[in-house]
């Protein structure tokens, strides 16, 4: 039975009909691209988002645009590489670049992503400040829960946590609508980019786009769409995935630089963190959207604190050939889970230790993470533009050229978002 | 003693041996694909013409043997195809029979396979379809005059060699083991299947017996079977050494120090040692039993006197033997205190102060018995017993007539000598060619029920 759920709407025959049948796939498959793309707002994302909008207004959001069809173009091929092949970026960069990539890309990746588990914890502990809890009671039981979450379920019960932790970003529109927002100011201000030559701007435009791709996206995505065994005839709905993903996270990360910029920017205020953000909301935008900013964090936090081990734990288990997965029990695949565990425990172990260089901790994080995007993009390109691993799915000539310049534009920005770094790193 | 031991065996290299045999006559008959990667290619008139890209493998009966080699050309970088018959050397640089320009254009069969295209850092799955891990490496050696594949290396020191870092460090290196995965437990590559498949379990990847290492050294040159062996923990070396057949044991022997003859016969069972220690000539046989242990090296010496082919010849001192007056639970301590170091523990022999065989107490009669009793009377006294001049073939009818599992070899006397269990009596009756002939799933079934 074949029911047309917007054949009725009859717009001139041009809208796609979706079957039930077909809406069902989608839900099947549907996880890997949302959970990936939501991630990217983390505790890092949503400052620099907050920053953006509180110190440069609406001056930023057109950024949006082009950084969702740069994190769709990349994420798309990610999906694909793994539906086709069935194996992860790792599994497939050792296989045909060997053992020095794979190894340098390996340690760099695990030391970039404890920092930026780190960063997570750190935004644990800020926004459960907010709510009056005690660093040294949030950060253990934060840890404690992120760990058998992952160590006791499985892929299947776990993808429904994250993909509910997905739908709590909801919080920042929820956030963002309290403020009645400015619709029609808000829709010019979008499709208009406002460049200004300011140091300081183009400072921000470099941290916010520089911060839109990261490496353990591309890992992360790959080997959870093979772990999830998608078939290839199912593909067009990961891509749905994917493309669904993207959409939903820039939506949040504009109602983040839109709430900041309507009530902090407006009055002038200057913040650092995303903490100082939310407690700046209390008196400018009231208690209730203040309160399900700083909750937006805390979920943010938590659930990038998860990913981000999870990411580096499937790298070194692909790359070196050890069994890995969310379905096997944690003997089954011990490399997997001692280092996701390890992960969680220095990172949550920093937070803890009074006086902890994290300033520094970030800082190379994001210089390694930024280095070794470049690398990760090309080798992309090169294994999806390969007749003998994706058959009839290599990239098209069109999409290649997007592919290509995105690579070059994205590898640009964060190469100069890592020298900015080691010079307010240092500087400081 | 037969206790199993890892599949990825601690094989050093370099190791004492391959470096005193490269030295001794420059040619080094181990290698890894990584150390023979990037060396160059030197043409008859001692031109470079390149530098070696890989090998290319044609799927034989056991081993995968080398067939061409595949180099980059450094003048136009193409990748030039030569069979392995047009190469007469490859230590030190590689070196071509015939000159620059008579280079023939070449190509590879449908049935050859690249090693770096089928083989390195593919991934490796056992039997039950789980991942287990990738290899890092591959080890070539000379079987028979052609330079085959033997074994791959998944372990960490294959990382580090194929990341050019051996160099580095050399003294580190040395240190850590490599973990090497004999061919032979590989099912045939199959270009189509992602994979490399194992023909056993994850579970059972560290078990790799003693006597698989040594049906492996069989097929081996003597300089490669030494070479494995020398790389062996002391115990591993030795039981190996008990598996392999005698005349593979005679010559193997013959090139070995009388130092490390001497360590391998200290951790074998004293009748294979002495049994080891009769096929060598007598000086050599002297000069080993000098280096031994003390007390070792007495055992293996009583034990040869006994002629071949007789009880005594056969049997081995280690058993497990209580006075009359000591308890049952005293007998179990002592059960539990040398039982892993003795291989038949079913039967406890009870001596008098004198040595002088009792009687006998089976494990089961042992379980059976009032803790209270002691030794002198759980024990069955009449017990069934061998001379040691008593035949091989009688020792063996008594085994089977009787079900033992191991039968007294007792002195005119009375004086307890030793015990010749049943796998030992098997061995010297079963002719040799049938002993070749095992069940297709010999290697699964005896992993599969604990066989030893």
């Amino acid at each position: 039975m074949k029911l047309h759920l917007l054949g009725k709407l009859n717009l001139g025959g041009r809208v796609p009909r979706i079957t039930l049948a077909e809406l069902a796939i989608f839900l099947g498959v549907l996880g890997p691209g949302i959970i990936t793309a939501n991630v990217d707002n983390d505790a890092g994302g949503i400052t620099t988002y907050s920053i953006a909008g509180a110190h440069f207004g609406y001056s930023l959001l057109w950024t949006l645009i082009p950084i969702t069809v740069a994190l769709f173009v990349v994420q798309e091929m990610c999906a694909r590489m793994g539906v086709v092949t069935g194996k992860g970026l790792a599994d497939l960069i050792r296989e045909n670049f060997g053992v020095k990539p794979t190894v340098i890309l390996l340690l760099g990746i695990i030391i970039a992503n404890l920092g930026t588990t780190t960063a997570e914890f750190a935004g644990i502990a800020a926004s459960m400040e907010i709510f009056g809890v005690s660093k040294y009671v949030s950060v253990p039981v934060a840890a404690v829960l992120v760990w058998l979450v992952v160590v006791k379920g499985n892929y299947h019960s776990i993808e429904k946590i994250f993909l509910l932790a997905s739908s709590v970003y909801i919080t920042y529109i929820v956030s963002g609508l309290l403020l009645h927002p400015d619709w029609k100011f808000l829709f010019s201000q979008t499709i208009t980019p406002s460049i200004s030559l300011d140091s300081g701007y183009l400072y921000m435009v470099v941290g916010v786009v520089g911060t839109t791709i990261a490496p353990w996206m591309q890992f992360y995505l790959q080997s959870t769409v093979v772990e999830k065994g998608v078939k290839v005839s199912e593909y067009k709905y990961t891509k749905w995935d994917v493309y669904v993903g993207c959409v939903i996270t820039d939506v949040v990360s504009y109602f983040i630089i839109f709430t900041c910029a309507a009530t902090i920017f407006a009055h002038g205020i200057r913040i650092e963190t995303a903490k100082d953000a939310a407690l700046a909301l209390f008196p400018l935008a009231g208690s209730y959207s203040a309160w399900l900013f700083a909750f937006g964090l805390l979920n943010a936090s938590l659930f990038a604190a998860s990913i981000l081990p999870l990411s580096t734990a499937y790298f070194l288990c692909e790359g070196m050939g050890w069994d890995s997965g969310l379905n096997k029990r944690f003997w089954d695949a011990p490399q997997f889970y001692l280092l996701y565990t390890l992960l969680i425990a220095i990172g949550a172990a920093i937070i803890l230790v009074p006086d902890a260089p994290l300033l520094t901790i970030m800082v190379l994080s994001q210089v390694i993470n930024g280095s070794l995007l470049p690398l990760v993009l090309v080798f992309m390109l090169l294994l999806i533009n390969s007749k003998k691993l994706m058959g009839e799915y290599t990239n098209s000539k069109a999409f290649n050229a997007v592919a290509w310049a995105t690579t070059i534009i994205m590898s640009i920005l964060t190469l100069l978002l890592v020298a900015t770094a080691l010079v307010s790193g240092t500087g400081k | 003693m037969r206790s199993s031991k890892s599949i990825t065996e601690k094989i050093k290299a370099p190791g004492p041996l391959w470096v005193k045999e490269a030295a001794s006559n420059g040619t080094n008959r181990v290698s890894f694909f990584s150390q023979l990667q990037g060396k160059k290619i030197v043409d008859r008139d001692g031109n470079v013409v390149g530098k070696l890209t890989d090998l290319s493998l044609r799927p034989g009966e056991v081993l995968l043997e080398i067939s061409r080699i595949v180099y980059t050309s450094n003048i136009l970088g193409e990748k030039v195809i030569l069979p392995m018959s047009s190469i007469c050397s490859i230590d030190g640089d590689i070196r071509l029979e015939m000159a620059r320009d008579e280079i023939p254009p070449g190509r590879l069969s449908e049935r050859e396979l690249l090693v770096t295209e089928t083989i390195l850092d593919k991934q490796i799955v056992d039997i039950d379809g789980l991942k287990v891990v990738r290899v890092n490496d591959v080890l070539l050696a000379q079987v028979k005059k052609s330079l085959c594949l033997v074994a791959v290396d998944v372990g960490f020191k294959g990382i580090l060699r194929r990341l050019g870092l051996s160099g580095l460090s050399r003294g580190l290196l040395d240190k850590l083991p490599n973990h090497i995965i004999p061919w032979s437990y590989i099912d045939p590559l199959d270009p189509s299947l992602r994979s490399i498949h194992l023909k056993i379990s994850r579970k059972t990847i560290n078990d790799l017996h003693p006597a698989d290492i040594a049906d492996i050294l069989e097929d081996l040159s003597n300089k490669d079977r030494l070479l494995i062996l020398d790389s062996l923990g002391e115990e591993t070396a030795a039981e190996t050494m008990e598996e392999v057949n005698p005349e593979v044991q005679a010559t193997m022997v013959k090139q070995m120090d009388s130092d490390d003859v001497a360590d391998i016969l200290e951790n074998m069972n004293p009748d294979d040692a002495a049994d080891l220690l009769g096929m060598m000539s007598e000086n050599k046989a002297s000069e080993v039993l000098n280096l031994m242990d003390e007390e070792e090296a007495k055992e293996v010496k009583e034990l040869m006197m006994y002629s071949d082919r007789s009880a005594g010849s056969l049997m081995t001192t280690e058993y497990i033997a209580v006075p009359s007056d000591c308890s049952v639970p005293d007998i179990f301590a002592r059960l539990r205190r040398s039982g892993q170091e003795i291989d038949l523990i079913y039967y406890i022999y009870v001596l008098s102060a004198q040595e002088q065989l009792l009687g006998v107490i089976s494990l089961r009669d042992l379980l059976l018995a009032d803790p209270a009793q002691n030794a002198g009377e759980v024990m069955k006294k009449e017990v069934i017993r061998v001379l040691p001049t008593s035949s091989v073939e009688e020792a063996t009818n008594l085994l089977s007539k009787y079900d033992f599992l191991s039968v007294p070899v007792v002195d005119q006397d009375g004086k307890m000598l030793g015990i010749v269990t049943f796998d030992d009596a098997l061995d010297e009756i079963i002719p040799e060619d049938l002993k070749k002939r095992l069940p297709w799933n010999y290697h699964k079934l005896r992993r599969v029920r604990g066989v030893a």
